[in-house]
């Protein structure tokens, strides 16, 4: 893929505009609570952009389409079936303890509804994970850059790096979610004459039908026997596995996402954003799952747009973006189409950098190490966080480079943190009966039997580090199972242990349980003002779309 | 504090501006079948109508 000024030019008019941004928000942030929390004035429609565009990062640009080759239609669950639910279920039920409990974090909703030690255990994971990804996303970055452009690694690392520290820096949060949704349209509009191109050299609809294989144009078709469908699932696996746990567990309590409603501007509105984020977030496949789905029908009738191998021979499907774009752009247009992809690179680190200062800020170095100081005080704590979350994030990319097999490792442990996180904070916030020590030894629990379950079992060659008695069809086959055994076991120890301990009492609970917490009635003038009709009316969309391609 | 409407608005006008200009500079002929072309000139329309939700926005502000 050969560049040319004209490409160069986009990408630098984008840069000038993401850096422009951080320069022009710098006036506008002077105390701690500006720079991490945005102060609470961001309006409905960027907070809900900034929801989806936290997540639009280039696991799911890039990841998501070469999942679309892979597993076909049956990756339109990620959206239409789970993210969909847990976002609505999230802005009707979680929301309001989130933003009512007062809490400037996830994990401090978990100090103020359990205690201190749950909080720490959140945090620490959490801002682990989020280097981790951050750190991660820059490595693809300059991955990608030297495999299609022949651009430096160590160069690619540095100056996006850079950029993004200089823009977080300057603006913070609020520079971050502004950025994302100026990212948002850049990848949505970057890549949709990609998919418009790529229908017309598949031609159209019928040329795909004609071309995929019908296992991969199907939802929930094939279901039934892991081994006729492409993604080897069953339903228990699919629906619970990935539909309510995984799903629930990240946009449900992933404060990276979580955030982005957080700082709105009243609870309604906070109410409001991940419902009304939904919305793009079910059309979301179009952008990123069919470019995948149309390049086997290409391929199929254009041998040059067939995928590389990796080393093992199968096909690579990590470029299938990279290869449409290199066929289908002329120079141009390809300057946005790798603008795009910049910037959901840039984005995922972004957010990433964002969450983590936050968190590290308030529920660690406030927390534990210095609890008094001023405003003044944690606005430099959180600039200088940004600075060594940058720097970290940067060794994590090198180590990235050095060690692959640590990275999918360390990939694994966190997804052991966030399957059984989503049934503490179920319980946490329905049911007043449960204590700090059910909490905290629930998350224990769920979290050593996920591993436990991964060293059972094996999936694509890898697991079964214990002994391994159950080989899965497939790798996410082995994840949804993983992940539903582990919120079941955590619900159930959180339960027992937290009969055995002693109650926290009602008085102190609040704002922080449902049965507790006075409920709020607004009256709207129109229906779609309702957050509860606007969630109804999303999943009627959801609900058909599952038919349709069923 | 900044209008994001104008910004976004700014950045796709002036991106569409670059591809339509770029593709008059290479090629002048059939202009709206080229995908820079065509695609440049929704850029432009996209950014203008953000830039003038933004004027209208201020206006009642």
């Amino acid at each position: 893929m050969r560049l040319e000024l004209i490409d160069y030019s986009i990408i630098l008019l984008y840069f000038l505009f993401v850096l422009g941004i951080g320069f022009w928000l710098k006036k506008k942030i002077k105390t701690g609570n500006d720079f991490l929390m945005s102060d609470k004035s961001i309006p409905l429609w960027i907070t809900s952009l900034a929801f989806i565009s936290a997540n639009l990062g280039a696991q799911e640009v890039l990841g998501m389409a070469a999942n679309g080759a892979k597993y076909g239609l049956y990756t339109t669950h990620f959206y239409w079936f789970g993210a969909a639910l847990a976002m609505i279920f999230l802005g009707i039920y979680m929301m309001p303890f989130y933003y009512g409990s007062k809490a400037r974090s996830v994990p401090e909703y978990l100090k103020l509804r359990f205690d201190e030690k749950t909080r720490t255990f959140n945090a620490l994971s959490f801002a682990a994970m989020t280097i981790f990804s951050s750190g991660v996303s820059l490595y693809a970055l300059a991955m990608l850059m030297e495999v299609l452009l022949g651009w430096n690694f160590d160069l690619s690392i540095w100056i996006a790096a850079l950029i993004v520290l200089v823009y977080v820096f300057l603006g913070g949060l609020t520079s971050a979610i502004y950025n994302e949704v100026l990212q948002f349209f850049l990848i949505v509009l970057g890549i949709a004459p990609l998919v418009y191109l790529g229908l017309k050299k598949a031609g159209g609809w019928k040329g795909v039908l004609q071309n995929v294989d019908d296992a991969k144009l199907h939802v929930w078709k094939g279901l039934s026997d892991p081994a006729s469908n492409p993604m080897g699932v069953d339903y228990l696996g699919m629906v619970v596995g990935l539909g309510f746990v995984l799903a629930f567990g990240y946009w449900c309590t992933d404060f990276l996402v979580v955030q982005r409603a957080m700082v709105s501007r009243n609870l309604d509105e906070a109410r409001k954003t991940p419902i009304i984020a939904a919305l793009p977030k079910i059309a979301m496949p179009v952008i990123v799952i069919l470019p995948g789905i149309l390049l086997l029908a290409i391929s199929a009738q254009n041998p040059e747009f067939t995928l590389p191998k990796t080393a093992d021979g199968s096909p690579n499907y990590n470029m299938v973006l990279p290869v449409l774009l290199e066929k289908l752009y002329p120079n141009g247009i390809l300057g946005v189409g790798i603008t795009a992809l910049i910037a959901s690179f840039m984005s995922g680190m972004a957010g990433n950098v964002t969450a983590f200062n936050t968190v590290w800020t308030f529920d660690l170095y406030q927390t534990h190490i210095h609890q008094k100081g001023s405003e003044q005080h944690y606005f430099w704590v959180g600039k200088i966080t940004t600075v060594a979350g940058i720097l970290l994030s940067i060794l994590t990319a090198y180590v990235a480079r050095s060690y692959n097999s640590i990275m999918d490792l360390l990939q694994l442990v966190f997804s052991f943190v966030n399957a059984p996180l989503f049934a503490t904070f179920f319980l946490g916030m329905f049911w007043k009966r449960t204590t700090g020590h059910g909490a905290f030894w629930g998350l224990v629990t769920g979290t050593s039997t996920a591993a436990i379950i991964h060293g059972l079992s094996t999936a694509e060659g890898k697991g079964g580090w214990l002994l391994p008695l159950h080989n899965f069809y497939s790798g996410s086959g082995q994840a949804f199972t993983i992940a539903w055994i582990a919120f079941t076991t955590c619900f159930i120890s959180t339960v027992l242990i937290s009969l055995l301990t002693k109650p926290i009492p009602d008085q102190l609970l609040g704002g922080l349980v449902y049965s507790l917490t006075p409920k709020e009635t607004i009256r709207y003038k129109k229906w779609y003002q309702n957050p509860i009709w606007l969630g109804l009316a999303i999943l009627l969309i959801t609900l058909s779309l599952n038919i349709i391609f069923y | 504090m900044i209008d994001l409407k104008a910004v976004i608005g700014c950045f796709f006008l002036l991106t569409g501006l670059i591809l339509m200009l770029y593709q008059l500079y290479t090629d002048s002929t059939d202009l709206l079948p080229q995908v820079n072309f065509t695609t440049g000139l929704f850029y432009t329309v996209f950014g203008a109508i953000l830039l003038l939700i933004w004027k209208l926005d201020k206006k009642k502000a």
